[in-house]
This record gives structure tokens, sequence and C-alpha cells, in this order.
């Protein structure tokens, strides 16, 4: 095999590949959910709880029912299954039945398929419901204490999963031996994913009582068993088949309209669609877990770390969604990527009567890191060092010391102070002020970000299948669950199987998701596809390799391991003149009835996540009169293993600093008791185009990781946790006042000078 | 939901008849900007919508040495933006049109039914204030013109009649020495109405003493408001820190925001204040730039932003 020019001894691996759905989606011929269609279609909408928390006595759909053009009405009575979802608790309705409580603003009640969406909206309005309406139970604090009202009366408490506990050493000796103490309470916000294309899709029924689901989702086959179990129909009877999706960040884990759509389906007899409006998935989808943190720190005079100590409070939601993970990974996160002897961390999520809050890109690190980090820039303040020196001196060290979380793997090259190293040669001089009334300020931030390794330490994601099958003419098509949803799983899969098997990257389709058609892989979450989907597709690759090898061994006359494979062709090593291309080949296969397939199946044992190292600079400006922030220039630093696709990963880290603008700056859904304040776009406000860094520089530190695909580690979720605590380290460095709480909106800086004394 | 009816208007007259006809259901649109949002969110729910967006007539920037700048109703923020008439004769208007929401939407809305929507979270209305613009509002019956200052009535209320349209919004000639700026706050740089907006304008002698001077402010009561009392502090003085500083509390006082999710009324007061005092320096700044530059070249100011 050739190697490519620039010494590394990969053809198509480590080259920045364009999206392979990249035209379509510059062009506008990518079809999304809301562009699916199917002749004779109804159009599917729901009824939902205006209610953050009410008793539904009476839902009485007859006059609805009767409206000309509504083919179906729904309601839990038509659920045959356990009518709940949820896959670390089933405690989600699909509808909320009589008798039972709506526990969130949006929750569904009822479903109407029409033969319009404007009379499917209408015949909404017709549904009568009654309510008794009860008090919400919205603060998380007082929601966990002993004997407080529950969101779930079923349950002993409202305590969403199992608290976490995670103890080294003595923090009270730790605190006495300590010459400064920082401490600080931290609060971050309700963060809305508000991908472009909310939920969507159409269902189809299909002869023999099972349903075909065409709606995007990052589970697919997750999803098939949810609306099996849910809806009571045999698993086998039911298809997922993930469209591409305008986005998802996490908040597509849970199934949305996919029940809905199967329910509306089979009891009209047609196809049904259903795309939610940005308001109502405001409403329905998960969030971003608000969460209170407090931590406390403790130092030598010389900067050692002797003791720390956090605790979390999750606000959850009404559901568990995916909180009872998305608070181990926060307290996760609060071990740091440093070696300290004593430490306590505890957590807990609350059930409230907010909007339902879990997955969404970093999962529970941004929360975590924002509170511990910006504890460690005061405790730089406070002892008058260095924040990136400060960082080195207790960095974790390679073969002495081990991560705080049991979650965590220690086979990992500990590359912190490289990655700190690179930022500090990359900082480079801080801008001056654009004018009298403006401010300049750094900050740094570093975290131990986690990924998923395929090895059982995320519910659900152990082994990761792939298949490869070779066709006639000699080009490949991989099969695998993951879905679409512009993170490039189609790109990184069509790398990995041309450059184990020789072909280019056009000469490679990707099926993905599909549950009728792929092998299970798993959710497509947790930065793991690269690592997981890239290490099966290699598996599924050697094993086709094999298999070709074999085949050909006939056709020219060597032994398998005498050929190699290259440029659409299987050669003799020794004489690489004797070669006979891989669409002769598998024709003469298939007419000899050999089956050119090659299978993957990668698991780890060890059942713990993987971690890097990750760093973040950012450069701002603040108005100091208006407490307005602009954001100018930033640098991220990540210990990525080996860059499979530079230019898709440099895309990845600048949207994921992005996302943590957002959640920095701008980005809230604060609720009053139980209603959103900022129920649409026009209130939530996202970053625009102009509301980001003037300029990103990315940069990787490539320490190749053994057990990844080429040396690969997670990635893709990494960028968006180092920005918060840069910021609001880069605010005290312009303002001198911390930030506790964020978004550091102008007003909240404002008020911080104030308090300060600093304003007129 | 039943159907809306829809009319194309052919002319003013045909426009306004309909509207008297369609009686309270009918809304005239244009850009249709506010008016979808307002259809989407269910907030509003007209029996006829009456369009008016093929009238050509209606969409036009002129100068005229009596009258002054005149837009037509139907001209876009766009094309007010990108005016090289507008950019000579009352550049804060470019100045402030390149702050309306985005692109797309400068592309699509009208400063006509930016006006008649009424409400003060827009950007045209307080830098067009403090221009003394005035609009001719006219129906079958015949035309009026009025002062914008006499236009916003209350909260999404402005002073057409029924079977009434705005069809122009003119400037008049600005007197030599005239400087005059729109300084807006809003959390994101682009798609955002304003938190809050002021407008100022000062016009100087040869001496540079203040001859005359406009204050506005949008986005901090139910209508724009012009700061007249505030403004009038400035007549016949020199700029100091103190003056300015007075009179920026002066708005402040006037202000009448309420708070919200993108602000308490306290911070929002206090905005009034800093963007008041800065609108104020930058128009002295640029009514003494203007002296001086009318000897030579024109140069463009450049923008310090809230």
């Amino acid at each position: 095999m050739a190697m490519a020019s620039d010494g590394s001894p990969y053809r198509v691996i480590g080259q920045t590949v364009p999206d392979v759905r990249g035209p379509a989606k510059t062009t506008g011929q990518e079809r999304y959910n809301i562009d699916v269609t199917f002749p004779g279609m109804l159009h599917g909408k729901t009824l939902r709880s205006p209610y953050p928390h009410a008793r539904v006595l009476r839902i009485d759909p007859s006059e609805a029912e009767r409206m000309p053009g509504v083919i179906a009405v729904v309601t839990a009575k038509d659920v045959a299954g356990t009518n709940r979802f949820g896959d670390y608790a089933a405690d989600q309705p699909v509808l909320v039945a009589e008798g039972e409580t709506a526990k969130m603003v949006g929750d569904p009640l009822a479903l109407v398929a029409a033969e319009s969406e404007a009379l499917a909206e209408a015949a909404l309005e017709r549904i009568q419901v009654e309510y008794e309406v009860l008090p919400p139970i919205v603060d998380p604090e007082a929601a966990i204490q002993p004997g407080a009202p529950r969101v779930h009366e079923d349950r002993g408490s409202n305590i969403c999963g199992d608290p976490v506990v995670l103890d080294r050493g003595d923090v009270e000796r730790g605190f006495a031996e300590s010459d400064v103490i920082v401490e600080g309470t931290y609060r971050t916000p309700r963060q809305e994913h508000a991908y472009m294309e909310p939920a969507a899709g159409v269902g189809v029924p299909e002869p023999g009582g099972g349903v075909t689901l065409y709606a995007g989702t990052q589970a697919p086959m997750q999803a098939r068993t949810s609306v099996s179990r849910a809806l009571g129909i045999p698993e086998h009877r039911v298809r997922v088949v993930p469209v591409p999706m305008g986005g998802a960040f996490g908040g597509k884990i849970d199934v949305s309209v996919h029940p809905h759509l199967a329910l509306l389906a089979l009891k009209s007899g047609r196809p049904v669609r259903m795309a939610w409006r940005s308001e109502e998935s405001f409403q329905a989808s998960p969030k971003r877990n608000p969460a209170r943190i407090r931590v406390k720190l403790g130092a030598r005079r010389d900067g050692t770390f002797v003791a720390c100590e956090a605790d979390v409070l999750l606000n959850g939601g009404a559901y568990a969604s995916s909180s009872p993970p998305v608070l181990k990974v926060a307290c996760c996160y609060l071990g740091g990527p440093y070696d300290i002897p004593n430490v306590r961390i505890r957590g807990v999520a609350a059930y409230t009567n907010d909007p339902i809050a879990g997955a969404f890109r970093g999962f529970g690190g941004p929360q975590a890191a924002f509170a511990l980090e910006t504890t460690v820039n005061k405790m730089a303040t406070a002892l008058g060092t260095d924040p990136i020196a400060l960082r080195l001196k207790n960095a974790l060290v390679q073969g002495r010391s081990t991560p705080i979380s049991p979650m965590l793997h220690l086979d990992h090259p500990v590359t912190l102070p490289q990655v700190l190293t690179r930022i500090r040669e990359l900082a480079g001089p801080k801008p001056e002020p654009s004018g009298p009334r403006k401010k300049v300020g750094r900050g740094v931030a570093c975290t131990m970000p986690i990924f998923d390794t395929s090895s059982g330490a995320i519910y659900l994601l152990k082994g990761t299948g792939a298949n490869i099958e070779l066709l006639p003419d000699g080009t490949a098509v991989v099969r695998c669950e993951s879905a679409e949803f512009g993170e490039g799983a189609s790109t990184l899969l069509a790398q990995v199987v041309a450059e184990e098997l020789g072909l280019e990257v056009k000469d490679v389709t990707c099926v993905l998701g599909d549950t009728s058609a792929v092998p299970k892989s798993g959710r497509a979450v947790a930065s793991r596809q690269a690592f997981c989907l890239g290490n099966a597709a290699m598996l599924a690759a050697h094993n086709l390799r094999t298999k070709v090898f074999e085949a050909a061994a006939d056709e020219l006359e060597a032994p398998p391991e005498a050929l190699g494979l290259a440029e659409g062709h299987v050669f003799v090593r020794e004489r690489p003149d004797r070669r006979i291309s891989l669409g002769k080949l598998s024709w003469a296969c298939r007419l000899k009835g050999i089956e050119l397939r090659g299978d993957g199946w990668f698991s780890q044992p060890h059942g713990k996540l993987g971690h890097t190292f990750s760093a973040g600079l950012m450069d701002l400006e603040v108005d100091e009169e208006t407490g307005k922030v602009r954001p100018l220039r930033s640098v991220v630093v990540l210990d990525v293993g080996r860059a499979l696709n530079p230019g898709a990963l440099r895309g990845q880290l600048i949207g994921g600093e992005a996302q943590g603008l957002g959640f920095a700056l701008l980005e809230d859904m604060p609720t009053e008791g139980g209603q959103i304040l900022t129920p649409s776009l026009m209130e939530y406000l996202l970053p625009t185009a102009s509301d980001v860094t003037d300029e990103t520089i990315v940069s990787f530190v490539e320490e190749p990781y053994p057990a990844g695909p080429y040396g690969a580690k997670g990635a893709s979720e990494h960028s968006v946790k180092d920005v918060a605590p840069a910021l609001v380290a880069a605010l005290h460095d312009a303002l001198g006042v911390w930030i506790d709480e964020i978004p550091a909106t102008p007003e909240k800086v404002w008020r911080a000078l104030g308090a300060a004394g600093r304003t007129a | 939901m039943t159907g809306v009816e829809y009319i194309e208007a052919r002319s003013v007259e045909e426009a306004s008849r309909a509207l008297t006809e369609q009686g309270e259901g009918a809304k005239l649109i244009a850009g249709g900007l506010a008016l979808i949002i307002l259809m989407n969110h269910r907030l509003l729910q007209p029996t006829c919508l009456i369009s008016i967006r093929r009238l050509r007539e209606l969409r036009y920037i002129r100068w005229d040495d009596a009258a002054g700048l005149r837009i037509g109703a139907l001209t876009t923020h766009r094309e007010i933006e990108t005016s090289r008439v507008v950019r000579r004769r009352a550049p804060v208007l470019v100045e402030m049109e390149g702050q309306v929401g985005s692109i797309q939407v400068r592309n699509a809305g009208t400063i006509g039914g930016n006006l008649c929507h009424g409400d003060p979270r827009e950007d045209p209305a307080p830098a067009l204030l403090v221009l003394d613009a005035e609009v001719t509002l006219a129906s079958a019956a015949g035309a009026r013109s009025l002062p914008l200052r006499g236009f916003f009535v209350d909260f999404l209320s402005t002073a057409l009649q029924p079977g009434e349209l705005l069809t122009e919004v003119r400037v008049p000639p600005l007197p030599p020495g005239t400087g005059a700026t729109y300084v807006k706050f809003s959390h994101r740089n682009a798609l955002d109405f304003p938190v809050a907006g002021v407008g100022a304008r000062v016009t100087l002698d040869a001496d540079g003493v203040c001859q005359d001077a406009r204050l506005a402010l949008g986005a901090v009561g139910p209508t724009p408001l012009l700061c007249d009392e505030a403004a009038g502090l400035l007549r016949g003085e020199r700029p100091s820190p103190g003056l300015l500083e007075e009179v920026a509390r002066r708005a402040r006082a006037l202000a009448a925001p309420s708070s919200d999710v993108f602000g308490s009324e306290e911070y929002k007061r206090h905005l009034v204040g800093v963007l008041s005092r800065r609108a104020l320096e930058q128009a002295w700044q640029v009514a003494g730039d203007g002296r001086e530059a009318t000897r030579g070249r024109g140069r463009q100011r450049s923008r310090e932003g809230a």
C-alpha cells in the first residue's frame, strides 16, 4: 500500500474528506423528516396540557371525532401496551390517561389525524378536557426534601435515579491542611437544543398490524423497543427508518413523534405525518438540566490542591429521560483532570413540574466544568498564580494518579500537560480595547471530557455492530444503526471502509439506522460514533478482507496471506501485476454462491468510559456601561488521539464552541410556576453568526489511543465545556467581578459591577 | 380554521375601499413580517387580507428640495439601507436600517408596514422622530399629512382611521450643521428587536453652539417617546459631560420600560441613560464633522454601537 505523501501510514484516514451528503444538503436535495410524504397521507396533531401539574379528569373527543375530515382521534384508551417510555425509567406517558396527572406543560393528552394540518389543529380545539389544576412543584431544592409533594405519585420521593456519592481521602482534614479555600455556588441555565428541524416524520401502517416509522432518531433500535413496549405491538412488526435530521445534539434520543405516529397510522389505516412546531418542541423535548452546583476547593500556598468538595442538584423536570446518567457524568467531571487527594462529591437529580431535561451535547459536563473550572480560576486569582501554571501543577500524572470517578478507564495517555502547553503557545497577545468604555479580558479552562467505548459504561451501549457487503461491481455498502444529523457518520464510515478495502470514498454507500436492515450498533450519542462505529467498521472490513483473500486465492493461485488490496484490486504482494478487480472477484463469487459480506462487532469488557483532555481560551471585550460581552477570539485544544477527518472535526469543535457561547452568554429557558418564559425563538436567544468569536483557532494534540480506530478518541462534544468557565474568567480579567450564574447576561454583569461599587 | 379572504389591491383607493367594506376583520398586508407572526401565534385572526404589495407607486425614494426626502410606504428596509440618496440626505436612516433584524428581514419588511404596526420595539421610529418626519395617510376620501410624532397613539395603536393607509414618509431637509444618530441595544448583534433604542439629533451653529436638538426613545414605553424637555436643555449650549448626564437623567426618568426576559425595568432605564448620552455625544460629533466636511468630501462616521 502506498504511503500518503504527508508521511501518514493511511491513504484516506487523516484526510479532510468532504461530507458525503454535503452536496445534497447544500443544494436542497437532502430529504429531511419534514420532506417525507406518502400518497393519501393524513396530518397528525397533538393536544397538550397547558398546565404543568393537573389531574386529567375527563377527555371527551366525541365532538372532534364527528368533524368531517377528521379520520382518527386517539387517547390513552387506544394504547394497548404500557403507555410508558424512557430508557432509564419508563416513567413518561405516551398519552396521559384520564385519572392520571399531566406533569409538565406540553404533556400529550390526545392525538388527531385529519385530511389537513389546519383541520387537525381545529379538531384539537374541539376535544373537551376537564382538569383539576394542582400546585406545581418547581423548586428542586424543596422537591427533594422528605415529605415534599411528589411529581410521581407512584414514587417514594422526587429523587430521580440514584444519588451519586464519590469519596476519596478525608476532605475535612484536607481543608484543615489548606492555606487557601475558595467556595462558590454556581447556576447554569436550561438550554434548549433548538435544532433547525424539530421532531417530524411519517408513520405508515403495514399489513399484519405492523407499522413503519419514517422518523429521525439518534436511537433507532431503542425507538423500536419503546414503541413496541408502550403500544403493545410485537417488536418485529415495528420498523424504524431514521430519516436524516436537521440537528439533534442529544435531544433526539428519546422517542418523540414515534409512538404517536404509530397510534395514528394504525387507527386511521393511512400514512400520517406529524411535524412539531418549534414552540411544541420547546415544551416537549428534553433540555439541558439546569444545575445548582456548590464547589469548595482547598489548596496549599504553593498551589497544590488538597481537598475538593462539590454537590450537584440537577432539575430533571417531569420525567427521568437521561437525567440519572447526566448526573453521573456531571459528578465525574467535578473530579476534574486533577490529582486531588481528598474529594467528596454528592449529586442528586430532582423531579419537578418543569420542562423535561436530559441529554444535550456535553451531557452534564458543561454544568460541572463551569462550576469547577470557575473555582479553579478563582483559586488562581486568590493565589496570585497564572491559571495555566496552576492547572499544570495539579494535572493528573500518567501512571501515578487516577481519576476520581470509577466510570473512567485508566489506559489513556494523560495529555493534559501537552494540551495546556499548546494553548499557552497559541494564546498570542491579548487584544486592545476598541473604545474608551470597553475592557478586554482573557480566560482559560480545561476539562477531561468523556466518551463511550462500547463497554457498557452507559446503559444499552455495550456492543457496536457493522457489516459491509461487497457488491458485484466492486463497490461496497456499509450498514449500521446510527443516524444522520449533521455529525458525519456516513463520511467517517466511508473513510474507514475505503481505507481498509483499498476503495475510494465515493465507492462506499452507508445505510444507517433502518431497523429492518442494519445490525445493532447502539445510540448515536456520547461522542461514540467515530470510536465505536469506526472500530466496528474496521472489524467488519477485516472480516470481509479475509473472505476476499480466500476467494481471490483461487483466482490468483496464491495463498491468502500473500495477497493485498489496493485501488479496487486484490493483488499478489510479491507480483503486483498479478491482480483481479474487486468487481470481477465479487461477480465470480456471486456465480459460485460465496457471500462477500463482513461482519464486525466491537465490544470492550471493562465497562468504563474513555476520556481525553481539552482546554479552551477566550478573549473578549465587554462594555463596562451596558455589560454586553463581545467574544473576540478563542483557542480550542483537544487531544483527539488521531484526527480521522480534520476538517469535519474542526467543524464539530467550532460548532460546539458556538453552543457553549450560547450557554455562557445568551441561552436560557426560565420558568415561572412551570410555564416557560421564553416559549419560542422570539424570546429564546440563540447566538447568530454575528454573536460568536471573530476567530477560533482549533488545534489537535494527537497522542494515539491504542483502543481507538487508528488511535482516535471520541471528540464531538468536547469543545462545548470549556467555553463558559473561560468566558467568565475573561470577564473577571476585564472587570474584576465574578459571574457565578450563567448565562452572563449584560444585566447580570451590570449588577455585579454595581454590587462591587463599580457603577455610577 | 376557516379560510382567509385574500384581496390584491390595484390602487390605494381600491385598498382603502376594501378596508372599509371588509370591516374590522380586514388587515392590510405588505411585507407581512409582523402580521404573519401574529397570525401564526393566533394573536390575530383576520378574516380578510388586503395585499398592497403590487402597488409599485408606493415603492420609491426621492429627494425634493422643498419636501425633503420622500420614501414610499412600500419601500423595504434594505432599499433604504442601500439607497445613495438616503445615505447623502439622512445617513442616520442608513445606520438605523442596518440594525433592523437581518438582511432577510430587511428585504421583506417595508417602512410603512413597520410604522403602522405601532410596536414601540422597532428601530425606525426613534430615528425618524428626531428628523421631524411626517407621514401621509390616504384613503378613498383623500389624503392628509401628519407629523410622525402624532402618529403613535398607544401600544400597537396609531392615528390611522378606518380605511386609511400610510402612503409616504417624509424627512424635511435638515439644516446645515445637523448630526443625527441611532444607537441600539440588543442582546444579539442581529435579528433582535431593541431592548432599548435611542435616536438623537443635534443642530449646531457656526460656533458649535446647539441651536436645536431631539432625543427619541424606542422600546421603553407603550409608544416611541420623544424627550422634548430633556433635549431642550441642550439649546444654546456647548456639550459638557455634566449637561449630557443631565439630559440622560431626564430621558431615564421619562422612559417607562417594563420588565421582561430581556431585562428588568431598572436595567432598561439604566440603558436609556447610557444610550441617550452616547447618542447625543455621537450626534454632536457628527454635526461638528458635518460642518467641517461640507468643505470637502463627506466622510462616513464610524459607528460605535451599544
